[in-house]
């Protein structure tokens, strides 16, 4: 179609607008026909003319411009007009009444259109016996065109999909149809219409989106964007999703949810945190755990934030969405967005969670009567033991219980909302005298100003956490090993009552242990961030955040004179004390720009600033010998042995700052294009490498939306890649190592007759330290079908990562020490991550929903050296074993192998006497004084689990809902080093050994290290299963909103072959897969919660 | 609208403002706190002092690594394996039988690290001494005295290995390379010669434990005295010279007790001429007493430590003192006694007797088969701690004393067949021990005796008896035909992983 647009008008465009404001601002209240306005009178006489000759005449006779369609109006016959000097406004309305014309006017334009023919009033006498037309636009809400939308004429079952401006175009026989667009994530819309022979209709749909997931809103780090926009890969985790039960770790929340996200708790303490590995281990002594962004604050503490408090995480996966966040961001980002207010009235939201706990299982060790049978059956008719009869794991542990109380309030009006919070958590350990109390009060307020343009945000949290450690200072696992090593013969109180102290080496009276240590600690944080966004132009937001962290924590330690290590310290107290804290100052300064190009070309800009400083200080001292055991750790003044009163401070600091941009575009929702890049410094490099470039590429193909792509199953379906790097900075223990400073470690030399500190280089510098880098690469493809009753995705990566931070051995001189903190190595995680989400019954009374993530993830070590920096052996030797006998490393790490290889001898059985057998090189058995190194070989499969499944049920039933999360680890060996300390023969009578082990046949007296101690590490459990009931609370007219009671449980069963306490075991980089004697035994837990909102 | 407008003027000042104010704090410095950097120390001689410190601070591995790789690799010492305890996956097995290898724990390799560790530390110094804009008095003499310390590193080297490189320049980080024995010998002599004059020359309270002339002329002594070892060229003439400077000085003089000179004051004795200060709290890592002594012994000297039941000596060494002996109270043997005079019982009960011979056949068994007793063996406790101490003595560990020179200058002199002259001064040592037991003539086999009844765990026994070829003889435990190449110990093949250019030295 082409358009008349005339010369004058042309010229007077600028004018015009400006008229048109000065209309608008004049006669801004009065609603009136656009008619009215048009007061020039025109005459004009025509017979049987077309509709455009009369569209001529009166853009001739008037001061205003008609645009029209030339080719349409001149096929328009009209009858016979006549007007006499009438106003231009009347006779337009008349012919708009009389012709169906379209008028509008707009300025000194007046557009001419024909209506649609449903209202065309014409006569019959024109219809004719041949074809309609239809055609029309689908857009969106904001009038944005829908390329690929699905058109149906319902009667005839034809459809076709829009182009790229979201047209559409049917030629049809007469009649009344019902025209029905579909498009995914859009509500479907049905019109009805009815088409005229000859004519052409023309019918416009704006769709409504729909919530759903493909219009989730995803948390991308310093912008948001919609679940179908994204070409990277970000997994979103939403509070309805959560396991639910008293957790004292967040990412327990949502473990399992994440394909690719391994979080595991090896044992039940309350005070240990979560492993949480995000495709694999991507460091050997940096850190590997993801980082986290509780709104915003890089690096926060996630123990500052209640459960109930969270609306998502977003997990961000591949490098190209993580490395907004530069230097660390290799093992992924994790950001926590808390709840805010909402434009309502106030609403009271209280939930209360009671639970109680016990031990799962336990390693059944011979009783003080197997051991004394056992005795007698070798001929040790003394033995007598000490009487007792003692189950130290039934000993040591208790039924605990705890209580988990969030009470809200939020609500707000068009200008202000507000959320407000109080989180108590008293969490008891099953081990006795172990435990976590909790606090966290948290306030948010946004605030709208300058006609909403701006917006101000106040988040403060303060929290308190006081953990009641198990056992001894500087090793809370210490004592732990006394529950496997302690004599069941050893009653633990004497006739007395008071408790029975006898000790030896990890063979003391645990329970007296347990009630004479003091080892608590209040940790104290504060948090407050300061957040300003102002709509500067229609596109352009400027923001800026400002963060400051405070945390403290008071550690004590006592371990009085009569206690087991008072007794070994010469019989003296033992008092200990620090201080610590690390503030966090955090400033952001960004700008987010979009805009809509010609309809079609989406573009979206984020870019800005950010800089974090950390600062880390400390205070400790300790003493020993009290007069009195009452002062506990609360006056070290009053230590009496002046030789062993220890005093020490340290402070250090660093800081980071990050330029980082992203750009991403897309055409028509259905080519994507993503470019990141990020410039991260920081000082714990020095000048040569202090700064790094993070640039990042995602690109990604909406296929269901093109034109060709029709399927009425498939509802999207995009393919999507991204290629990135990130890294990874060294750990908080290696803050200096670029620099060449001089330190003193409380050693001394004697010059000139007295005694002086030495002053000596702290280290060998490395000026040329920098961060590990991992280049990512990630595809993926995800889909929605069958009207979003089934969706899903599947994503492979392969990330490398190279400068892996180590230290190494180097030649003295001429470097001052041993050993240097160098980048070198390299290695590889490859894996496939899978996500499947379906309704399976989606019916009004019941549902049953049913979620799948599984992963596969394999690490294999490219290198570990360079032309610099080489390992004599060739390996790393990791994953030590402590004990008495042979034991030493377990592990290798060596390029081609996964890291966690196992490497150690090959079991070969008993032989005829029941001592142990191993495969020597040649393949040959032999006995223990017969192997050598040599003949060690890897076995077994690595540690660290390849496979991870969760399953997660949700059936629903009117007001009942029923969730059962199953959580799956495969395919992995671990090291079972508890039973093989245990199993020492030659330790009986003193010490037990397992049960089932005393008869077995085996003589000899020393569990040699071996593949007997390596077990399959595989396991299925049923982590969480909730019920709930919600009351229907319209019978309470609204004073109650919400009312909902559920039962959980968690780890509730669990199917494995592994004969330790429980197979989720430690996966720390030094000791992959090692289950130590240092295990706090894992609970099995029932809650109930209620959740009332007012 | 103009209201807005002009907000909006304001609110761009203001963010401008105020995101420049906050610009500005955000700087990219590494702060350092509680570490001192390069550019703010050492300012002044006393903090210059202090970074010179980690010199003397290296030597104290000499009472520990050096000392017991030369006792546990001969007659005078041996670490047995106890129950579980001390098999050290055959570490001792490997020294007591000269079975020694490369690999890692194969050998002494603390030997080598006492001696790299120290020469690295001397290195930087003397880089940093001379990169200094602070002058002070005395700076010429602090460079001579680290030189002459570094000399002291090598020479430990160039005796426990040999085949040594010698690297000088801290700047320069090339890979060493090996020079011959030598050579090596030739640097440690022209390093020593070329500083001694401007060491401190008379012994005085504030240069107690640093290297002074007369230390650097027993350093040189010892050198020569050994030199026809290192080199095949013999210096005995030289080693007398070196000796006699020292005895004309007059400084020193043998004590008239010898259990003074390793009591736990002994600092003031007039026969050290170089100690390394020990301290039970500062300047740690002297535990002869934990390494020998029982784990209930702790009663007997009222330790507040309990000891390692590790160490102790053979029939072999200990038949060589003659009841009367002042040096046989070093010596523990029979029942022990708790300071009460209650008397000891070993862990499971029974009297804690020390043994003269042990009754196993193979002292260094493995874990598990056996193994030697707890009391069995007779202990060395030349170093007695004071009451109250813990795992560290207090007592000074004496590396060169009088009697030394005195026995080098005898032992050189009959060398050289001038027996006689060598007569007073054999006596001399002899006469403090046992008044009355001179020798009217000397064998170089009775001044063999000598040294070792004089000597023993003073950590010189190994390179004493590879100099007079006994280190390859038999003694209890000890399997003749060990051949010479023993004599060194092997460089660590992790060492030479690192710097594949060195030579293994012959024999590994």
């Amino acid at each position: 179609m082409t358009y008349n647009l005339t010369k004058k008008t042309k010229n007077n465009f600028k004018r015009l607008i400006v008229v048109c404001y000065l209309l608008l601002f004049i006669f801004p209240l009065r609603a009136m026909s656009q008619f009215e306005m048009l007061n020039e009178q025109v005459t004009v006489h025509q017979r049987n003319g077309t509709a455009a000759q009369l569209i001529r005449e009166l853009d001739r006779q008037s001061a205003y411009s008609f645009t029209y369609s030339e080719e349409q109006l001149s096929k328009e016959k009209l009858a016979t007009i006549d007007y006499q000097s009438t106003k231009l406004g009347v006779v337009l309305e008349s012919l708009s009444k009389k012709y169906g014309f379209d008028f509008l006017v707009k300025g000194k334009i007046i557009s001419v259109a024909l209506k649609s023919p449903s209202q065309d009033s014409r006569s019959g006498d024109s219809q004719k016996q041949e074809k309609a037309g239809l055609n029309g636009e689908v857009t969106d809400a904001q009038g944005q065109p829908l390329a690929g939308a699905s058109v149906r004429i319902k009667e005839l079952g034809i459809s076709t999909g829009t182009d790229a401006e979201g047209h559409y175009n049917f030629s049809l026989t007469p009649g009344t149809y019902t025209v029905s667009v579909s498009y995914v994530a859009y509500a479907n819309q049905d019109k009805q219409v009815k088409l005229t022979a000859g004519t052409t209709a023309k019918l416009n749909f704006r769709l409504v989106e729909e919530l759903s997931a493909l219009n989730e809103v995803v948390v991308m780090g310093y912008s948001i964007q919609k679940r179908k926009d994204v070409s990277g890969s970000v997994t979103t985790v939403r509070s309805e999703d959560f396991n639910r039960g008293t957790y004292t770790d967040v990412n327990q929340l949502i473990q399992g949810k994440v394909p690719g996200l391994v979080i595991s708790k090896p044992g039940g303490d309350p005070n240990q945190a979560t492993t949480v590995r995000l495709r694999g281990v991507n460091s050997l002594t940096g850190t590997n755990t993801p980082l986290y962004v509780i709104d915003g604050v890089v690096g926060a503490d996630i123990n500052t934030v209640p459960p109930n408090e969270i609306e998502s995480f977003d997990i961000l996966k591949d490098a190209a969405t993580a490395s907004i966040y530069g230097a660390r961001a290799a093992n992924g980002v994790i950001i926590i967005t808390t709840k805010k207010g909402s434009k309502d009235r106030t609403n009271v939201s209280y939930s209360v969670t009671g639970s109680t706990e016990a031990m799962s299982n336990y390693i059944k060790l011979a009783s003080a009567a197997d051991i004394k049978a056992y005795e007698e059956s070798v001929g040790n008719t003394d033995y007598t033991g000490y009487g007792g009869d003692t189950d130290w794991f039934k000993a040591i542990t208790r039924k605990a219980w705890s209580q988990d109380h969030t009470l809200s309030l939020y609500g707000g009006g068009d200008k202000t909302t507000y959320r407000g919070s109080i989180t108590y958590l008293d969490k008891q350990g099953i081990i006795l005298n172990s435990g976590l109390e909790r606090w966290i009060g948290r306030v948010n307020l946004q605030q709208k100003a300058l006609d909403d343009r701006l917006n101000l945000g106040l988040n403060l949290t303060a929290n308190q956490d006081l953990n009641d450690y198990v056992g001894q200072h500087n090793s809370y696992s210490e004592i732990l090993k006394n529950v496997v090593n302690s004599d069941p013969s050893q009653p633990i109180y004497n006739a007395d009552g008071s408790y029975n102290r006898f000790y030896g080496i990890d063979n003391s009276n645990v329970v007296s242990l347990l009630n004479d240590l003091t080892s608590k600690n209040r940790a104290n944080n504060l948090r407050g961030t300061l957040s300003a966004n102002l709509k500067v132009y229609r596109d352009l937001t400027l923001s800026a955040v400002g963060t400051y962290e405070s945390k403290n924590a008071n550690y004590g330690y006592y371990a009085p004179s009569y206690s087991v290590y008072g007794l070994q310290n010469v019989g003296e107290a033992i008092a200990y004390r620090s201080y610590t804290q690390n503030r966090n100052k955090q400033l952001d300064l960004f700008g987010n720009y979009n805009h809509d190009f010609h309809g079609q070309h989406h573009m979206d800009v984020t870019a800005g600033y950010s800089y974090n400083y950390y600062e880390n200080e400390g205070f400790e001292a300790s003493g020993q010998g009290f007069v009195s055991d009452s002062f506990l750790y609360d006056n070290l003044a009053l230590s009496e042995n002046a030789d062993k009163k220890t005093i020490a401070s340290n402070r250090s600091s660093y800081a980071l700052s990050r330029l980082f941009s992203r750009v991403n575009y897309n055409y028509a929702s259905k080519y994507y294009l993503t470019l990141g890049f990020t410039r991260d410094g920081s000082t714990r490099f020095g000048e040569n490498n202090r700064y790094g470039n993070f640039p990042s590429v995602s690109a990604a193909w909406r296929i269901s939306r093109e034109a060709f792509f029709q399927s009425s199953w498939v509802d999207d379906l995009k393919l999507k890649g991204s290629y990135g790097i990130s890294g990874t900075l060294p750990s908080d223990d290696h803050n200096l190592e670029y620099l060449s400073t001089y330190s003193s470690n409380s050693n001394y030399a004697y010059i000139n007759g007295k005694f002086l500190p030495v002053y000596s280089p702290a280290r060998n510098a490395n000026p040329d330290l920098k961060w590990e880098t991992q280049k990512a690469l990630n595809i993926g493809l995800e889909f929605s079908l069958f009207k979003s009753r089934l969706s899903g995705s599947v994503e492979v990566y392969n990330n490398k990562i190279e400068n892996l931070l180590y230290t190494y051995t180097v030649p003295v001189p001429p470097n001052v020490y041993s050993s240097t903190y160098a980048n070198v190595g390299s290695m590889r995680n490859r894996g496939i991550d899978l996500q499947l989400s379906g309704d399976i019954v989606r019916n009004k009374n019941f549902q049953y929903h049913l979620d799948v993530v599984a992963s596969l993830t394999k690490n294999k070590v490219l290198a570990i050296t360079n032309d610099e920096y080489t390992i004599s052996t060739g390996y790393i030797e990791t994953a030590q074993v402590y004990g008495d006998g042979n034991l030493g490393y377990t592990q290798r790490i060596v390029p081609g192998h996964a890291i966690g290889s196992w490497y150690t001898y090959a079991f070969a059985g008993l032989n005829e006497d029941g001592k142990y057998l191993f495969y020597n090189k040649e393949g040959e058995k032999v006995t223990t004084d017969q192997v050598s190194d040599e003949d060690k070989k890897f076995i077994g499969r690595p540690a660290t689990p390849p496979y991870q499944l969760g399953l997660n049920h949700s059936f629903r039933y009117k007001n009942w809902g029923l969730s059962l999360f199953f959580n799956g680890q495969f395919g992995n060996s671990i090291l079972n080093a508890t039973l093989q300390n245990v199993s020492y023969l030659s330790r009986l009578p003193s010490r037990p050994v397992p049960k089932d082990f005393i008869n077995a046949g085996i003589t000899q007296t020393d569990p040699y290290i071996s593949s007997l101690w390596l077990e399959s590490g595989s396991f299925l459990r049923l982590q969480n299963a909730a019920l709930s009931y919600k009351f229907n609370t319209e019978r309470f007219h609204n004073f109650i909103k919400q009312l909902q009671i559920s039962a959980m449980a968690d780890n509730l069963f669990l199917i494995t072959g592994y004969k330790g306490i429980d197979p989720e075991v430690k996966q720390e980089v030094d000791a992959l897969g090692v289950d130590n004697r240092d295990y706090y035994p894992k609970s099995r837990s029932f809650m109930l919660n209620l959740q009332l909102t007012f | 609208m103009t209201i807005y407008y002009q907000f909006k003027k304001y609110m761009a000042c203001i963010m401008i403002i105020t995101s420049g104010l906050v610009l500005s704090s955000c700087d990219m410095e590494t702060k350092v706190y509680d570490e001192l950097t390069t550019d703010n120390f050492p300012q002044n001689e006393e903090q210059l002092l202090r970074t010179i410190a980690p010199a003397y601070s290296a030597m104290r591995g000499y009472a520990d690594a050096v000392w017991a790789s030369q006792t546990v690799t001969t007659d005078e010492g041996i670490v047995v394996t106890r129950g579980s305890d001390w098999n050290n996956g055959g570490y001792y097995r490997r020294l007591g039988t000269h079975t020694y290898n490369p690999s890692p724990s194969g050998s002494p390799e603390n030997v080598w690290n006492f001696c790299v560790n120290g020469i690295a530390q001397v290195n930087q110094i003397l880089y940093q001494l001379s990169n200094i804009s602070l002058e002070f008095e005395g700076k010429d003499k602090k460079i001579a005295e680290l030189k002459t310390v570094r000399a002291f590193f090598y020479w430990v080297m160039l005796d426990n290995y040999r085949h040594i490189y010698i690297k000088t320049d801290f700047l320069d980080t090339s890979a060493p390379q090996q020079v011959s024995p030598q050579e090596a010998f030739d640097f440690i002599e022209s390093e020593i010669k070329d500083n001694i004059d401007l060491l401190e020359d008379e012994p005085s309270a504030n240069n107690y434990g640093l290297m002074t002339q007369s230390a650097a002329h027993v350093l040189l002594a010892k050198l020569y005295l050994n030199g026809e070892v290192y080199t095949g060229k013999s210096y005995w003439q030289e080693c007398i010279n070196e000796c006699e400077t020292i005895i004309n000085k007059n400084d020193y003089a043998l004590s008239e007790n010898f259990m003074d000179n390793f009591k736990e004051d002994n600092t003031s004795s007039v026969e050290t001429i170089l100690a390394i200060p020990f301290d039970r709290v500062y300047a740690t890592g002297f535990s002869h007493h934990v390494y020998t002594l029982h784990y209930n012994s702790g009663e007997t000297y009222g330790l507040s430590y309990a000891p390692w039941n590790g160490y102790s000596t053979l029939r072999d060494h200990y038949d060589l003192f003659a009841d009367g002996d002042q040096r046989k109270q070093i010596f523990l043997v029979g029942q022990q006694y708790a300071a009460d005079g209650t008397a000891l019982t070993t862990r499971d009960g029974k009297p804690l007797v020390f043994t003269l011979d042990y009754t196993s056949t193979d002292p260094w068994n493995e874990l598990g088969t056996g193994g030697v007793a707890e009391n069995e063996g007779v202990r060395v406790l030349k170093y007695v701690p004071g009451t109250g101490t813990g795992r560290h003595m207090g007592n000074d560990f004496v590396v060169f004393r009088y009697a030394d020179i005195l026995l080098m200058k005898a032992e050189c002199l009959v060398r050289l067949n001038r027996n006689n002259e060598a007569l007073p001064f054999i006596n001399q040592v002899r006469e403090r021990a046992l008044a009355g037991s001179s020798y009217n003539s000397i064998s170089l086999e009775e001044l063999y005796k000598e040294r070792r009844r004089e000597f023993t765990w003073e950590g010189m026994a190994k390179q004493d008896m590879i100099r007079f070829g006994k280190y390859e003889g038999t003694w209890t435990y000890h399997p003749t035909g060990s051949d010479e190449s023993k004599r060194i110990f092997p460089i660590p093949s992790t060492v030479i992983s690192l710097n594949p250019s060195l030579t293994q030295n012959a024999g590994y």
